[in-house]
């Protein structure tokens, strides 16, 4: 009987769909569950009106920067449970929490890279655009960052949102899903010790 | 803009299938452009400088040696005097560069046409007509060198056999001068039209390169010269050099094993294969068959405890280190969840003790063991403090509700108020004020009568103990119109006595007289 050898997430997510799709429904169920509290909660934290007067939605507005809207940001707030395809590193992943808008970005990330925004250069300067403030008001970043709730670091990284989620979570669900995986894992190879593999339907 | 990462991966693992299959297309690339590489003649490495080097010494050898026997020849001739020999080399060097055939050929060629004319203007012409023949009928050099060569001699058929476009009969029947005219017209321009086209550029590239090579291997060719001693000896004596050391080196492998045989036979205690240094050992026939079985068994025995032995150390040996190998395993996992966590809480918000306590515990996970004396002081100092500020506070009054103390206070006054209403207290001794009303003597209360236990006091000892109280109100003066008559006959009778008061009311003023 030949040896089965499952490299990276990919092989076992194509592996299980095509020859134990009960495993890999087990798997999804189990990911399911270990996610969909995570994801609630984060949407939980997102506020329903706008942290800052300006920053609201308005009927006109000529600048390109989103206005904060929540019902945008809860929607972007999800989760998902298939494998991922590779980075540009190599990397795939089994699951994972996705915070998508464009506001809900901003709302979970700003200042985690300067913590006093971007660096100022003002309207009229010239030069590339990206990456600095050309704002009026050259404290406009580090007012916009106090306005919002500091960040919350997990082992996953900051954020306001879905980081700050996780750290609450304290790692119950990356065990359960972990656990789901090695476990969805294990019976797969044990299956393919005891049985022989015929694709599914 | 480079996007933050706003999602949270769970089981992330390499897929390392894709660099498996760039990893093997890069392999099969390399291999292709190392091929590629050796074709067009780029050398890689050291072994290819090596190959680059003996090519130029080769290179250079024939060139030298063609060069050698053209200068021969000439010399043969009765040609060689004056610089003609530097002179045809220089003509073959310009015609070489002009053309883009080698000098490899033009030597050759040329040294053929020169045994055949015997002069070196006509060898030229004819070099020329033939490096014409050979651009125009693509023939090699020395083919067509050759075929002028016979041709020139009477021999016409291999000129025909070239292919030049004259038959038979004209070859026959013409001379070589009328050839040679013809074959001019018919092969004008060739070579220079050759040398302008793509391949006449390459092949003047080729010629370049090759000249390049035989400088390069006239160069090392020297340097070997120079390591010799230099002049004219110089290569003589390296080549005895060579030789010497080649000698000394199979001298030196000779004599080391020689050596080793030596210590061999020292290390097995065989002394007496070394012949005048030790003696014979004791023949073997004074030892018996049974006391040889004996020694036999005794000795097989010993080595087999001796194997055991062995082979129990090497289990326990085995043991401890897979012992201490899970044992690492086991810290390093620890570690690694732990100083993770450690590290993720230090970015958090905490306390400067909390953040101490974090600190500590990363030095000795880390094993800094200055930091972790140094913080633990720290923790130490602090944790005194908090101890003494913790009793210094427990120490102190309750000073959070000013007000609180009052109850009791008002409670206290309260039941004085109700004791003095009911006029005593129950319970045993009798305390009695004396004396007239209001007055003690001079007609006034004395706040002395009121304190307990006061030396003199009127409430005397058992004003203190639980009690009833009795004041008796006696005397003539009971309400104030009593009191105003008293002090108003008072100073009648005073004044009567001859002790006048005077009161002068608009000034307030008061005198006895």
């Amino acid at each position: 009987m030949p040896v089965v050898e499952l490299r990276g997430n990919i092989d076992l997510r194509k592996a299980l769909r095509d020859f134990a799709p009960d495993l890999e429904k087990e798997l999804k169920m189990e990911l399911h569950k270990a996610l969909r509290p995570v994801v609630r909660q984060a949407k939980s934290f997102v506020p329903a009106v706008s942290p800052m007067r300006g920053w609201a939605g308005r009927s006109y507005s000529e600048g390109r920067f989103p206005t904060y809207n929540a019902a945008t940001v809860t929607a972007g707030i999800t989760y998902s449970v298939s494998a991922s395809k590779p980075n540009k590193n190599g990397f795939t992943s089994m699951a994972r929490i996705i915070n998508k808008s464009a506001i809900g970005a901003i709302y979970e990330t700003s200042g985690r890279k300067n913590p006093n925004g971007q660096q100022w250069v003002g309207p009229t300067a010239g030069g590339y655009s990206k990456g600095v403030s050309r704002s009026n008001n050259p404290n406009a970043g580090k007012q916009f960052i106090n306005n919002l709730p500091p960040l919350v670091s997990s082992l996953k990284g900051r954020g306001r949102l879905i980081y700050r989620a996780w750290a609450e979570n304290k790692g119950l669900a990356e065990g359960v899903a972990m656990r789901a995986i090695d476990s969805a894992r294990q019976q797969f190879y044990a299956r393919s010790k005891t049985t022989t593999f015929s694709k599914a339907a | 803009m480079k996007q933050e990462n706003v999602d949270i991966n769970i089981g992330s693992k390499l897929d390392a299938k894709g660099f498996k299959q760039a990893e093997t297309a890069l392999n099969k690339l390399n291999k292709t452009v190392k091929n590629a590489a050796g074709a067009i003649g780029i050398a890689y490495g050291a072994r290819a400088i090596t190959q680059f080097g003996i090519a130029s010494v080769k290179a250079f050898a024939e060139d030298d040696k063609a060069a050698r026997v053209l200068g021969k020849t000439l010399d043969n001739l009765g040609l060689g005097f004056g610089n003609n020999a530097e002179a045809v080399n220089n003509y073959i060097s310009k015609l070489e560069q002009q053309t883009g055939v080698l000098d490899d050929e033009l030597r050759p060629a040329m040294d053929r046409l020169l045994r055949a004319t015997g002069d070196i203007t006509k060898s030229q012409e004819l070099l020329s007509l033939a490096l014409n023949i050979s651009a125009g009928t693509g023939k090699t050099m020395t083919q067509v060198s050759q075929s002028l060569q016979k041709a020139y001699l009477g021999q016409t058929q291999a000129l025909g056999r070239l292919g030049v476009g004259l038959s038979k009969a004209e070859l026959t029947s013409s001379s070589f001068e009328q050839i040679q005219a013809r074959l001019s017209e018919l092969f004008a321009g060739q070579a220079t039209e050759a040398a302008n086209t793509y391949a006449g550029a390459i092949d003047k590239l080729t010629v370049a390169t090759n000249n390049a090579k035989e400088t390069i291997g006239k160069g090392l060719v020297d340097a070997l010269s120079i390591l010799g001693g230099g002049g004219e000896g110089g290569l003589e004596n390296i080549i005895n050099k060579i030789d010497a050391a080649s000698n000394a080196m199979a001298s030196f492998a000779r004599g080391t094993a020689t050596a080793f045989k030596v210590l061999d036979t020292i290390l097995n205690l065989q002394f007496t294969r070394i012949p005048g240094i030790f003696a014979k050992p004791a023949s073997k026939a004074t030892i018996t068959p049974a006391i040889a079985a004996e020694l036999k068994k005794a000795a097989a025995e010993k080595a087999q405890i001796k194997r055991s032995k062995e082979q129990s150390a090497l289990l326990a040996k085995n043991t401890k280190a897979i012992k201490e190998q899970t044992a690492l395993q086991k810290a390093g996992t620890l570690f690694d969840v732990e100083q993770t966590a450690i590290v993720a809480a230090l970015k958090g918000k905490i306390t400067e003790d909390e953040r101490k306590r974090l600190e500590l515990q990363l030095a000795l996970l880390t094993g800094n063991t200055t930091e972790a004396s140094k913080l633990a002081g720290q923790l130490a100092y602090s944790q005194g403090l908090s101890k003494e500020l913790v009793a210094f506070l427990k120490n102190l009054p309750d000073a959070k509700n000013p007000f609180s103390a009052w109850a009791s206070y008002l409670d206290a006054i309260e039941a004085q108020v109700k004791r003095i209403a009911v006029g005593g207290t129950t319970g045993g001794g009798t305390a009695a004020v004396t004396g007239n009303s209001m007055s003690n003597g001079n007609g006034m209360f004395d706040p002395t009568d009121f304190i307990p236990a006061m030396p003199g006091g009127k409430l005397g000892a058992g004003f203190n103990q639980p009690g009833t109280v009795i004041v008796n109100v006696a005397g003539s003066v009971v309400s104030e119109g009593e009191l105003v008559d008293a002090v108003r006959n008072g100073l009648i009778n005073s004044s009567l006595s001859g002790a006048g008061s005077l009161v002068a009311r608009r000034t307030g003023t008061f005198a006895t007289l």
